[in-house]
């Protein structure tokens, strides 16, 4: 039969409980760190999923102003130009469920519209509860009654959406 | 038995530091990215606006056509006045004056608004030798700050050469914690 003298006993003891304090020391650091990185993380979480969402917006703003739908192509060198006589003639009924938003507008910016004139071409209504919106701004061009050359104006493009990343 | 327990501490406390050193260090990257993105989405928004301002269609006219805003800065370099409108007025102030009223139509600038003021500015070199530049050319600056004094590290810019000599530059001040939405 092996006996272990009191002292070794003692030391290996020592050594155990040392290890175990070495261990729930490293849990708990590791578990503070996890506690702050989460704390944080929840707190960007919603801000960068509406800031995604804008940027998400606002590239789909940009495609729709390249787009046969909206571009003028009459003028070679314009890349961000919209015509404003194909939009007022646009289809909306077809284009709602196309372009899978929840919101679309077409803003004249400047000059601003004489009293009685409106200065908003709705694609998509706004529905209620709706959260940010991005927009982008673009050349309106349109036929002068006048002069019956074509006039660019200041517009923007009002986007919300996109009902898939939701 | 004493000494050893000592270097063990000193081991534990220096792998506390190297994690929290590589943890600090993550965080920090973590924390940078959002504020980057939306910095680029901001400067392709002013660029923009620059595109559309610049098309924009004047009421000076030459053979029936409107000269649009972008044509009209080179004509005010040139001859400095409107032709088509038989005003025979200083081009370069009535361009003044309508890249005011465009600027503030389009981002409504104020104390309580997201947008804080903006600096507009077009610049017209006289001479053609590059080194010569800076101190010949000649300015049309329009600014206005109803939000304070401009902080430099909050403007976006976008700066766009338009012709022979003549650039146009626009920044937008705001807070880059707020954006603009419709």
């Amino acid at each position: 039969m092996t006996y272990y003298s009191a002292d070794f006993s003692k030391k290996a003891q020592l050594k155990i409980q040392q290890m175990a304090f070495v261990l729930v020391a490293l849990m708990i650091f590791f578990g503070l760190v996890a506690v702050i990185y989460l704390s944080i993380w929840s707190s960007n979480l919603e801000e960068s999923a509406a800031q995604r969402q804008e940027e998400e917006a606002l590239q789909i703003a940009l495609a729709l102003a390249g787009s046969p739908e909206f571009a003028f192509t009459s003028s070679s060198d314009c890349s961000s130009c919209v015509d404003f006589e194909k939009i007022v003639s646009l289809d909306k009924d077809i284009y709602k469920t196309l372009w899978n938003l929840d919101y679309l507008e077409v803003e004249i910016v400047y000059p601003v519209p004489e009293s009685g004139e409106t200065n908003k071409i709705t694609i998509i209504p706004r529905p209620p509860n709706l959260g940010s919106t991005s927009s982008v701004f673009i050349s309106l061009v349109r036929r002068d009654q006048s002069t019956r050359d074509f006039k660019y104006e200041i517009g923007k493009i009002i986007v919300s959406g996109g009902k898939s990343s939701e | 038995m004493n000494k050893k327990s000592q270097e063990e501490m000193v081991g534990f406390v220096m792998v506390v530091a190297l994690v929290a050193v590589i943890f600090l260090v993550f965080l920090g990257i973590m924390m940078r990215k959002p504020g980057a993105e939306e910095d680029r989405t901001r400067v392709d928004e002013v660029s923009l606006f620059l595109d559309a301002m610049l098309e924009y269609s004047t009421d000076c006219e030459v053979a029936g056509s409107r000269l649009n805003f972008k044509d009209a800065i080179i004509e005010a370099k040139e001859t400095n006045r409107c032709p088509g409108t038989g005003v025979d007025g200083n081009l370069k102030e009535n361009l003044e004056e309508l890249s005011k009223e465009i600027i503030e139509k389009s981002w409504n600038p104020g104390q309580d608004k997201p947008v804080k003021g903006y600096l507009f500015e077009v610049v017209f070199e006289k001479a053609d030798d590059p080194l010569l530049r800076s101190e010949e050319a000649e300015i049309i600056a329009i600014s206005a700050f109803p939000g304070g004094s401009p902080d430099e590290r909050e403007a976006k810019t976008a700066e766009k050469p338009i012709g022979k000599g003549i650039k146009v530059s626009l920044k937008i001040y705001e807070n880059l914690g707020t954006k603009t939405t419709a």
